[in-house]
């Protein structure tokens, strides 16, 4: 998760936790991601215990988190004592709803502002709230477009690389058709500016998730006519997502021809601004591994799988590196690379081999000329009952489910 | 400090009609096909939902009880606070705006017929 959520959740149990919220009942976490994993270790290394995990797909019901089971949400009505259920996921108000109607009467935390867009009230103080949160979007639009004098301006609700490289792939085409010729492209974040810039000189700028909102807010409202909002299920007006309860769309079609709308056969745009790596000297030219074990968005998957990649590729004499930013620690046996994202498809090319767990890196490094492995932790997309596989696939790799009982066997 | 608001009788009817837990899907696009379409899928279900709509062809859905005609006016108004945030998740909203995408592109694209988007939309409802 981003380390910006995380902090904000770190404040959020401490604040719990001054306040005794936990004192003397029954922990409950509603909604398995990889924030909720977070936040039971914190919960963890603090010395509570967590009862359950509950999430509403049942394929996930009697899995573990550790040693923390996975349960329906009318799990919580079984319980006798005393309780509360912190929330860490996007869909707050709808959980949080779903818990009263369920009968639940214990307090319901929040843990992290995911959602600004959402409040489950049509309360005269909501409403004033959110009319001054509007004027703020729209003084922040037309600063925007004061600064950037463009025919037209995209606005990525969320940071996501992947969700980017797929929106980059199309959106020269739908530019066209509208007859843009000079577009700003607004985006949350420095990696996905960087994941832009993959794809050519294009006038952009990196925003905070509020102000993105905001400004988002403001789009809509006003129905601007030089704005578009290129994602497929952000924010709540965008219905895109729903289609998937009826049918398998990978995502790459969602953005073809669900975001911009254009034809099945439409054939994406490749990003092509790569720069030479800088310590390539350092790499063995096809004897390396580039492992990529961390993804904000994307529940873990067992340390057990990569010590066997790890130590399969060590004995065959490879040097694995595995790729970390900021404070991420490599893997064990294996040595730190942190490549810039335009250094990242020289470095896997140059090595020779890329293994990672399916993130939107694995999206940016989708045409690069080497071994590619993706792994997919054995999870749905949202709720939907595709698995992350059937979604986020891709052609040229080695895409591999790993289940509790994977064992690593070389492709 | 409390700040009172005059909310319009649109709003009140759907404030009352969600606390009720109704289901309200306000069709705000122009074809008449997705409209019968989505007529006839939710009077296969059980809860209680209704279609808000001020387009011209509700008018021969007057078999449906749950087809309710709304002015333009309260149309427009429920759009307002629609697009101002996002306050249920009982709310339905077909509309086909241009600053962002929606299902209709997937049937422009042939990736869905109406019969199945019209499912989509209803995946969720008894």
């Amino acid at each position: 998760m981003e380390k910006k959520h995380y902090e904000e959740m770190l404040l959020n149990l401490n604040a719990c936790i001054a306040n005794n919220v936990f004192q003397n009942k029954k922990i409950y976490l509603f909604g398995h991601c990889n924030a909720t994993e977070e936040l039971a270790d914190l919960l963890l290394n603090r010395g509570y215990s967590v009862e359950a995990i509950l999430d509403n797909n049942a394929e996930k019901h009697g899995k573990r988190y550790g040693n923390i089971i996975i349960e329906a949400p009318m799990r919580i009505l079984t319980e006798t004592q005393k309780s509360v259920v912190c929330i860490a996921a996007r869909a707050y108000e709808a959980m949080a709803k779903q818990l009263k109607s369920l009968g639940y009467t214990g307090q319901i935390y929040k843990m992290i502002e995911y959602n600004s867009f959402a409040e489950y009230s049509l309360s005269d103080d909501t409403i004033v709230r959110k009319r001054r949160r509007l004027k703020l979007g729209m003084i922040k639009l037309a600063a925007l477009k004061e600064k950037h004098k463009a025919d037209f301006y995209f606005l990525c609700p969320f940071a996501a690389l992947g969700d980017i490289c797929f929106m980059m792939s199309y959106l020269p085409y739908f530019a066209k058709q509208k007859g843009i010729s000079n577009c700003f492209i607004g985006v949350i974040g420095e990696a996905c500016a960087q994941t832009v810039g993959l794809f050519g000189e294009y006038e952009t700028e990196s925003f905070s998730q509020q102000d993105m909102d905001e400004m988002i807010q403001a789009v809509v409202y006003t129905k601007d006519k030089d704005s578009f909002i290129p994602h497929q299920d952000r924010p709540y007006v965008i219905d895109l997502h729903k289609a998937l309860y009826i049918k398998k769309i990978p995502l790459e079609q969602i953005y073809c021809c669900g975001v911009f709308g254009l034809p099945k056969e439409t054939k994406p745009y490749r990003p092509t601004h790569w720069k030479p790596y800088r310590d390539l000297d350092k790499i063995q030219k096809g004897r390396s591994v580039i492992l990529s074990p961390y993804a904000k968005s994307v529940t873990t998957l067992s340390s057990r799988v990569w010590q066997q990649i790890v130590k399969d590729y060590t004995e065959r004499g490879f040097q694995c590196y595995t790729n970390v930013v900021r404070d991420e620690k490599p893997l064990e046996g294996t040595l730190p690379v942190s490549p810039e994202l335009a250094e990242i498809q020289p470095l896997a090319e140059y090595a020779g081999t890329f293994i990672g767990i399916r993130s939107g890196l694995c999206d940016v490094l989708r045409y690069a000329d080497c071994t590619k492995i993706a792994l997919y932790p054995d999870y749905n997309y949202c709720d939907t009952k595709w698995k992350a596989i059937d979604m986020y696939a891709l052609k040229g790799w080695e895409n591999l489910v790993v289940k509790e009982d994977f064992v690593w066997k070389r492709p | 400090m409390h700040v009172n608001i005059n909310k319009t009788r649109a709003i009140c009817v759907l404030e009352d009609r969600l606390n009720s837990d109704y289901k309200i899907i306000l069709f705000n696009l122009k074809d008449a096909g997705i409209f019968h379409e989505l007529c006839r899928a939710v009077s296969n279900k059980k809860e209680n939902i209704e279609i808000w709509t001020c387009g011209d062809y509700a008018n021969e859905n007057s078999l449906y009880t749950f087809v309710h005609m709304i002015s333009q006016a309260e149309a427009d108004e429920i759009m307002d606070i629609y697009r101002l945030y996002e306050f249920t998740d009982n709310l339905i909203v077909l509309s086909d705006d241009l600053a962002y995408p929606g299902l209709v592109n997937y049937i422009r694209q042939g990736v869905l017929d109406r019969q199945s988007m019209i499912a989509a939309i209803t995946y969720n409802m008894c």
